[in-house]
């Protein structure tokens, strides 16, 4: 007979979990693994609110099992290592983001990339090997192998480095992987939410020219005073688009809401590479002469894997890189969702779990 | 005042044009520039006829000017090279591709990559740096820049190798720009035609193991037994497919006609390239959740450079890789036009220009050289050549029969007989006279065939249907 979530582990836990697909979230009690010896548990005290979170709490993907507790940018402080831990100990701060297991045998898990791991394991909605499901980061505790733990530098806060466990890996993977890294490069970035904003940041922190891409002209003076891109261009305005054609050597796609990629293929030089990080639920269209004629790519890009998500939160610690969020109480969440799904956030939500979240 | 095709340059030139968007091709007279001091001039032998050469002359892609003569798949011999010319000879076996200009001076063309210049000059259809239209090679000569000669191996064979100029660097650009030449890896080919079956000769090449994709199952015995393809998949057969999901390390996608890309990108394995070098007109749907999950990517890729179309046939000769082709007469071009638009031709067609062929040689020799008046002029330096049947032992009663001579009229010589084509019955009715007066080439007094004879060598082929009475 199968246990309830409250009985099929030994240490009790509490979070927020959305029932059903209005994805209205409300108070759960469920439980969490003892720690294993090569666990690493932790009082979690932020999570970040990923747009992810907003389509799996409404079942947008059809993969989401209920009740889900959602949250994958999961930052707090270690308060117990199992016996084979190595990397980590009591009071170090600690974070966990998407993915939770792998199968460590395959050619990905081999190369780091866990994240392409035909049997990655989701932190939230997934079934784990154990045969439960996985619970996220909207929760008092947080239990993961030594692997996909990642330590956050001391002089990045908390609260506003969670975002980058998602968000600031999601972008700093493919800038890496497709070469756009090159000082004096040209990277164009289309979006200014959650993803886009971090990477502003991390392409500046690379030294390299950003053009930010957008449909809304009332974000030109925060992206430009604020986050420090070079350009910003209206993908409305077609003089605009026009005059800057041809001089990106690479984009970064945030935007998850169908688009047209002609004119972003447009503003490429020849064998500049489109890299789409947003997932938009239905096919876009894709007009082939443009990428013929000048040798160009479009790819896409999936989180990243954990030793590339450690080397990107040192980077981040580096240069002082941390997302721009509003901090909220547990309570607020499904005001932050419904906000989310009208964007209207600069630029991430993050939970303010350790004070905020009260048991019953 | 804009000249015409024929005035606009010196040298006369013969070739076959389409003039409306009907894409119907007919005898089109133009002409060529000078050679000039970097130029090779080119006597065409064969020209391959690409599916490019279709679109452009039904104008499918918006951008065609007529009259347009086609043809970028052009091989042949040097006949003349500019002063500065080194790297060929007279009587070289060369061939042009797709390009015959570009700025030199751009990025791309310092890298060797003239096929990505902004200014890049098409063999066709394309604006000239003096302000002409290009023509193709569907025509008797060609005039180019040595920069974009290339030289034709010598155990090259011309006709299958002349499709390679195309096709071959269309395929083997990317496969080594996307780095797709690991051996032991697994290429897909999605489409068996020009392009798709030079790709498997060329995946085998590198040692890939190479799957062909298509929605013709009848293509598969070709596939595997002559082409040398490993496995063969019929994409519309869903068990088939579905056993291929997150096969492949690559695929190059020559399909023109639209199509999903959803069922290609899934048969990739992780950080698979879907390299796509068909030109479909309208664009393809692409979903974005097997790109971002599998981190695989879309590329294209756009012929070659020169060094690199020359570096493709020395590699194609030294693995004996040529296209198959059917051969066929340049009059047979609209129906060759018509049967690629079905996809019905293994693999490329290419149309002579050169009317010998089908003819039989008989060469001829000084017993049929007679002595013409008028008698005022040295013997030496008079002479005719008369073919009859008593002459040389032939019968010259029936049939159809070709002469082909060079002549040279210099200025100032007029009324002088070309050639005399004698009717069936008596030695004096005539089926053919052309004479040269005042400069223009005439049939009796009629009016002229072609003006301004004066100083040129000039060749001239007659075709006499005996039983027809016609030439």
């Amino acid at each position: 007979m199968a246990k309830s979530a409250e009985q099929e582990h030994p240490t009790k836990a509490f979070g927020w979990a959305a029932t059903d697909t209005s994805g209205v979230l409300s108070p759960f009690k469920f439980s969490r693994r003892e720690t294993g010896e090569k666990d690493v548990r932790f009082k979690v005290l932020y999570c970040g609110i990923c747009h992810s979170d907003l389509h799996m709490a409404k079942n947008d993907w059809g993969t989401s099992t209920y009740p889900i507790v959602p949250g994958h940018e999961i930052v707090g402080i270690v308060t117990e290592v199992g016996s084979k831990v190595g990397k980590f100990k009591v009071g170090d701060r600690v974070g966990v983001e998407c993915m939770v297991g792998a199968c460590h045998s395959c050619d990905s898990c081999d190369n780091d990339l866990e994240n392409y791991c035909p049997k990655m394991v989701f932190t939230y909605s997934a079934p784990y090997h154990d045969g439960t499901t996985t619970y996220g980061g909207y929760s008092d505790v947080m239990v993961a192998e030594e692997r996909y733990v990642v330590r956050i530098p001391d002089n990045l806060p908390l609260d506003a480095g969670a975002p980058l466990l998602c968000a600031g890996i999601t972008v700093y993977s493919p800038l890496q992987h497709f070469g756009l890294t090159k000082p004096g490069m040209h990277i164009g970035v289309v979006g200014l939410g959650g993803l886009g904003h971090v990477a502003v940041k991390f392409a500046k922190g690379f030294g390299v020219k950003v053009t930010v891409i957008s449909t809304s002209p009332s974000k030109k003076k925060e992206a430009i005073e604020h986050l420090g891109a070079d350009y910003f261009l209206v993908s409305r305005d077609p003089d605009q688009m026009q005059a800057a054609m041809g001089t990106m050597d690479g984009i970064i796609d945030t935007v998850s809401a169908v688009h047209p990629l002609l004119p972003l293929i447009g503003l490429l030089k020849s064998q500049g590479k489109l890299v789409m990080v947003g997932a938009p639920n239905r096919p876009l269209e894709l007009p082939v002469f443009p990428l013929i004629m000048g040798r160009k790519v479009v790819a896409g890009s999936c989180i990243g894997g954990m030793k590339e998500t450690q080397e990107m939160i040192d980077f981040a610690g580096k240069h002082n890189i941390t997302a721009d969020v509003e901090v909220i109480p547990m309570d607020y969440v499904n005001t932050a969702m419904e906000r989310l799904e009208k964007a209207d956030v600069r630029y991430r939500f993050v939970i303010d779990i350790g004070n905020t979240l009260k048991s019953a | 005042m804009v000249k015409s095709p024929e005035e606009e340059h010196p040298q006369k030139a013969f070739g076959w044009a389409a003039r409306d968007p009907s894409g119907t091709l007919s005898p089109f007279h133009f002409s060529r520039r000078e050679n000039g001091d970097e130029d090779v001039t080119v006597k065409i032998l064969y020209c391959g006829v690409c599916h490019s050469d279709l679109h452009s002359v039904k104008n499918e892609w918006g951008i065609t000017r007529y009259p347009i003569v086609p043809g970028h798949e052009i091989v042949g011999i040097v006949i003349q090279l500019g002063n500065n010319v080194k790297k060929f000879k007279m009587g070289d076996r060369v061939g042009v591709g797709v390009l015959v200009g570009s700025c030199k001076t751009c990025e791309t063309c310092q890298q060797d990559l003239e096929n990505y210049c902004p200014s890049m000059i098409f063999t066709y259809n394309s604006t000239s740096q003096d302000g002409t239209r290009t023509y193709g090679g569907y025509s008797d000569i060609v005039v180019v820049d040595q920069r974009y000669v290339l030289r034709i191996p010598d155990n090259m064979p011309l006709d299958a190798g002349a499709p390679l100029l195309c096709a071959g660097i269309t395929v083997y650009s990317p496969m080594k720009y996307y780095g797709m030449t690991e051996p032991g890896k697994h290429l897909g080919v999605a489409g068996l035609g020009g392009l798709g079956h030079v790709a498997v000769k060329l995946g085998k090449a590198f040692g890939l193991k190479v799957t062909v994709i298509s929605t013709s199952p009848n293509k598969e015995d070709e596939a595997i037994n002559k082409l040398g393809a490993d496995c063969f998949l019929v994409s519309t057969n869903p068990e088939k497919v579905q056993a291929a999901l997150g096969t492949m390390d690559y695929i190059i996608d020559t399909v023109s006609a639209i199509h999903s890309l959803g069922p290609l990108l899934a048969m990739l394995k992780l950080n698979g390239k879907l390299i796509t070098v068909g030109l479909p007109d309208k664009p393809l749907e692409l979903p974005i959740f097997p790109l971002v999950m599998g981190r695989k990517l879309i590329g294209g890729s756009d012929i070659g450079g020169i060094k690199e179309t020359q570096e493709m046939l020395d590699f194609c000769a030294k693995h004996n890789i040529t296209a198959d082709i059917e051969l066929i007469q340049m009059d047979y071009i609209n129906t060759a036009m018509k049967r690629l638009s079905k996809s019905d031709v293994k693999y490329r067609a290419w149309g002579p220009i050169d009317p010998t062929e089908g003819f039989i040689y008989l060469p001829p020799n000084r017993s049929y050289y007679h002595i013409q008046k008028p008698y005022n002029v040295p013997e030496d330096r008079l002479y005719s050549f008369i073919w009859s049947s008593q002459a040389v032992g032939y019968n010259y009663s029936s049939g159809v029969w070709q002469f082909e001579g060079y002549a040279y009229v210099p200025y100032g010589t007029t009324g002088v007989c070309i050639t005399q084509v004698f009717g069936p019955s008596t030695p004096h009715a005539t089926t053919l006279m052309l004479r040269v007066y005042n400069g223009s080439l005439m049939y009796y007094m009629g009016p002229a065939l072609v003006p301004d004879m004066y100083n040129e060598w000039f060749r001239l082929n007659v075709i006499h249907d005996v039983d027809a009475g016609k030439v």
